[in-house]
């Protein structure tokens, strides 16, 4: 095994394979800050050209490129215009963009940058060591094991949201409803949509982000109007300070193993990684209270969390060839082009590749951060725009991007329906985000239960506590950990409450 | 052959046949045609599709460009297909299930595959076999079939959806066999594979060509394949232990829009009769483990129609319960 | 602005919708013509929908009791709070828009469709420059269609007019 390595180190130190990844790397970038220009969307594009270049040592880490970057990408405009590019970037809008209002959009940037790269780097580390144990562990999480997790997952952003738990629960299951609109996941039963074509096929996650976080905020620039000088920042702001940054490695770190985690488990993915990692510093700091408010250690969190998933889901792809998510779907299609047959026979006929590209990998994130540092003065150079300029583009936008998403007009209305709630939602005082996450976890929660009925069949007592002693822990385990945590976020609540009106 | 080479042998190929074109009076088609694919990214019948389409260009004279629709089990893109402009110009890549199953289990008002879409070729069929663990209980199809005769309901079988291609099967095997099993849900073959593997359901069914590679690993058992006749050494077709003929065939079939004009309904049917001949195209179908048993349009027509009185009789069946 | 007067109202939306959408759920959730047993369909379709729905009654109405015993249901008066008019006449109108143009995008085109969403909001925002105005509400919307047409090969939807228009300009770019 060690020899593959070492034929796969070999191969991958090529001139050529760092342009190629670069590239990829860039165009990643390009269009993850393109809101609605989903991953998926441009990888599906590139596939052609990887498969032209006709070496997979080339043509698979430049898809690999594309992918880093693009999840990266997503946190630019979330950061600048709180449009959250793709769903790995919703945690970074919170904190994100509340800094890009005071000012430090830079640092922002930077902050997220250096937390992507590093936690990428030890993640692709850990899953190019531990590859084979890892492929062991992942066929050990079936459904039931998904749906407790996830269970889990929702409980835990209901009693950490911003703001009292009932208001959290009451937008939690508004969300989950909005996710139960569209056809049912087992039989295709039409449910709430009165018989229209359109809402057959569920609302769209992209229009809804961007109506939820993007409109909200260019309404209230609305609202304000009249300051035809002002831009959101007067500069780029100051670069992230050395002490700043160690500040937040301790979140860097726990992020990265929060992503690696949930990266080991299908079908959760980066939305989910980006706000358990948020959630974990906003528990874990000193000073809760102030994320949402521009706090940097809320930027790491979330976007240290969403790069570290890539790095494990890569590895069902390469031991079994099964593949968790859409963007593994398409490297499938892209691996078989190529004559390769990701699968239990890749590691040892092609043994060297799978280790190349691993370690391609791993390379990817060093140039990653080279380019990523030269790009930022650019990026963060559109907020010094004047606000009336700025609006106007980043609703055009916010309507492109969401029709460049699916095609689909309805997608538009989608948008502006979602846009209205937000805007209610801001008014009423009422967090957005148990909205959101609920809408991603429910769907999914309903499959991952139904599913595991189905595996259970009529003796659950044994199903639960012989077979599937795992997911039978998690859900014990979950209304206390909801009680603790939702206690502790108390606490902090009324020590603010008692600082405010002090 | 490297594919800069297959490259500039196709590009060589396309302008000896624009050199031609100068002379030939035929004008379709005279811009990029579209062929719809109702399926996920990355799935078998996208990567069938991607593989006949960059053959296919070299005998149209213009690019065939694959458009991703998933979503509603393929209504959406068969809607976008029907509705389209019936100039040639729009094709779509479905099944049989889609194509004769689906107006029985799913409502739909907006198409009618019979009336709406005529078949331009089938490019190939799928044979689907039964799969178990290899360290599992079941080393034959018969000890499969007496232990779930005696637990009835107690068995389990991952699919990969409803009224698609691991679940159809399935339901005739228990309703000729008079088997009855618990189905769990999986998003697709390839995770509906991983459960089998995981242990967590007892039996699965599978495109040969998607196992092969743990069949060779010693892993997955194939307990029987579809079909009249044996295809492997020692397993049981599934005529062999009392299934309808056609089961179990998956039929990758390009169709048009019904009002098409025959001529150039023809064309098409042309050119895809003429790719059966390129090696190429046979080598880089059979590195994706896919057979290439072509069949002309008219003929598959007739298949169409069998189809659909099998598929009556089994929606029937299932409503009479 | 009061806000709890405002999620308040928020709340009882909610809790309307919800228990209209639990008593109609028979209506609104239509069943597919063959029916499965349940060793063939994992779920029912209408458990998690009940579920939450009635999830969601509960926790709505116990905010609202909450709120009640807080004495902040106040729901007789009616305020806008200290929002001048002005700002709420800009906020109509930007509501406005935004729906119009969400409804005529396939209708008029990207480009015209933009280009008058772009005008809008910069005079609401403020921006008294016809200038400016003009020329990011012209060149953006172009540019990007000519990249995302061009580039990215995705579809946007355009007038005619505008398409044969553009059709010259396009095929000079190097093509991708």
């Amino acid at each position: 095994m060690f020899e593959t390595l070492l034929v796969g180190l070999d191969a991958a130190l090529r001139i050529d394979t760092f342009v190629w990844i670069s590239g990829g790397l860039l165009l990643g970038m390009l269009m993850g800050s393109l809101p609605g220009f989903t991953t998926t969307m441009g990888m599906s594009i590139l596939v052609p050209i990887s498969f032209l270049v006709g070496d997979p040592l080339i043509g698979i880490p430049f898809l690999i490129g594309v992918y880093k970057g693009g999840i990266y990408g997503g946190s630019v405009p979330a950061i600048l215009i709180s449009m959250p590019g793709t769903g790995a970037s919703i945690a970074t809008v919170f904190d994100g963009h509340e800094l890009t209002k005071k000012g430090q959009p830079r640092k922002a940037l930077e902050m997220g940058l250096y937390a992507s790269v590093i936690s990428d780097l030890f993640s692709d580390l850990f899953t190019l060591v531990m590859i084979i144990p890892v492929a062991a562990v992942v066929l050990g999480f079936g459904p039931p094991e998904v749906a407790s997790v996830m269970f889990l997952s929702l409980v835990i952003i209901a009693v950490t949201s911003t703001g009292p738990v009932i208001k959290g629960l009451i937008m939690l299951c508004l969300g989950v409803w909005f996710g139960f609109i569209g056809a049912d996941p087992f039989s295709g039963t039409a449910r709430y949509t009165f018989g229209t074509n359109e809402l057959y096929d569920g609302f769209h996650m992209i229009p809804m982000l961007i109506g939820l976080f993007a409109l909200p905020e260019i309404f209230a620039a609305v609202k304000e109007g009249d300051r035809t000088g002002s831009s959101i920042a007067r500069f780029v702001g100051d670069r992230l300070r050395l002490a700043e940054f160690k500040k937040s490695l301790r979140t860097i770190f726990r992020s990265t193993a929060i992503g690696t985690a949930i990266g080991l488990v299908p079908g959760l993915g980066q939305p989910i990684a980006a706000m358990m990692g948020y959630i974990a510093a906003k528990n874990a700091s000193d000073t809760p209270e102030n994320f949402g408010k521009g706090e940097l250690d809320g930027v790491a969190g979330a976007e240290a969390a969403n790069n570290a998933v890539n790095g494990p889901t890569m590895v069902p792809l390469l031991t079994l060839g099964i593949p968790g998510d859409a963007v593994t779907a398409l490297l499938l299609g892209a691996f078989m082009m190529q004559g390769l047959r990701p699968g239990p026979t890749l590691l040892e006929t092609s043994g060297e590749i799978v280790f190349a590209i691993l370690i391609a990998m791993v390379l990817a994130n060093i140039l990653f951060l080279m380019i990523g540092y030269l790009t930022i003065p650019l990026f963060a150079r559109v907020v010094t725009v004047k606000r009336s300029l700025l609006i106007p583009v980043t609703i055009m936008l916010a309507f492109s991007g969401t029709y460049l998403a699916r095609s689909n007009p309805f997608d538009i209305v989608t948008l502006i329906g979602f846009g209205l709630v937000g805007i209610a939602a801001r008014t009423a005082r009422f967090d957005v985000a148990p909205m959101v996450m609920g809408f991603i976890l429910g769907r999914e929660l309903e499959y991952t239960f139904g599913q595991t009925l189905a595996l259970a069949g009529n003796d659950w007592v044994r199903f639960a506590f012989v077979e599937r002693i795992g997911m039978t822990a998690v859900v014990v385990a979950t209304p206390i950990i909801g009680v603790l945590l939702g206690a502790r976020m108390n606490r902090f609540r009324q020590r603010t409450l008692a600082r405010d009106q002090a | 052959m490297t594919s800069v080479r297959r490259m500039t042998k196709r590009c060589s190929f396309v302008m000896l046949l624009f050199s031609t074109h100068a002379v030939s009076l035929a004008q379709y088609p005279e811009k990029p045609i579209t062929l719809i694919v109702p399926y996920a990214a990355g799935g078998s019948n996208d990567l069938n599709a991607r593989v006949f389409t960059s053959f296919i260009d070299d005998y149209l004279g213009q690019p065939m460009l694959i458009k991703l629709v998933p979503g509603q089990a393929g209504q959406k893109g068969t809607l976008e297909a029907v509705r389209s402009a019936p100039d040639g110009h729009t094709l779509l890549f479905t099944d049989n299930y889609r194509d004769q199953l689906h107006r029985y289990t799913f409502r739909n008002q907006a198409y009618d595959t019979n009336q709406d879409l005529v078949p331009v070729a089938r490019v190939n069929y799928g044979e689907i076999g039964i799969i178990a663990r290899t360290d599992g209980p079941y080393e034959t199809w018969a000890q499969f079939e007496a232990d779930a005769r005696a637990r009835p309901g107690e068995l389990t079988m991952s699919h990969s959806g409803l009224w698609v291609a691991l679940f159809v099967p399935a339901l005739q095997i228990m309703k000729n066999l008079g088997l009855q099993m618990r189905m769990v849900p999986y998003r697709g073959g390839g995770p509906a594979k991983a459960a089998l593997m995981a242990g967590d359901v007892h039996m699965s069914m599978a495109f040969p060509a998607t196992v092969a590679a743990d069949v060779e690993a010693g892993r997955v058992r194939i307990l029987a394949t579809a079909g009249p006749e044996r295809i492997l050494e020692g397993v049981p077709s599934f005529a062999e232990i009392g299934l309808p003929p056609t089961t179990g065939f998956m039929h990758r079939v390009v169709m048009a829009p019904a009002a098409i004009p025959q001529d150039r309904l023809a064309i098409l049917r042309q050119a895809f009769a003429q790719m059966q001949q390129e090696g190429a195209y046979q080598q880089l179908m059979a590195r994706l483990g896919e057979n290439t048993e072509y069949l002309d349009g008219t003929d598959y027509q007739a298949i169409r129609i069998r189809q659909s009185d099998d598929y009556r009789e089994l929606a029937e069946s299932l409503l009479v319960q | 602005m009061i806000p709890r007067q405002a999620d308040v109202r928020f709340t009882v939306v909610v809790l309307v919708l919800a228990v209209v959408a639990l008593l109609f759920g028979g209506q609104l959730i239509v069943d597919p013509p063959i029916s499965l047993s349940a060793d063939l369909l994992a779920m029912s379709p209408r458990v998690f929908p009940f579920l939450i729905l009635a999830g969601t009654v509960v926790v709505a109405s116990a905010f609202l009791v909450g709120q009640a015993r807080k004495g902040a249901l106040e729901m007789t008066r009616f305020s806008l709070g200290s929002a001048p008019p002005a700002s709420l006449g800009r906020q109509v109108a930007f509501l406005f828009i935004t729906v119009v143009c969400a409804l005529l995008l396939t209708t008029l085109g990207f480009i015209t469709t933009m280009f008058l969403l772009m005008t809008s909001t910069a005079v609401l925002v403020g921006n008294r420059s016809p200038f400016q105005i003009l020329s990011i509400s012209i060149f953006i919307p172009l540019g990007f269609y000519i990249v995302v047409t061009h580039v990215l090969r995705t579809a946007l939807p355009e007038a005619d007019i505008i398409q044969r228009l553009l059709a010259p300009v396009l095929q000079l770019l190097p093509a991708f």
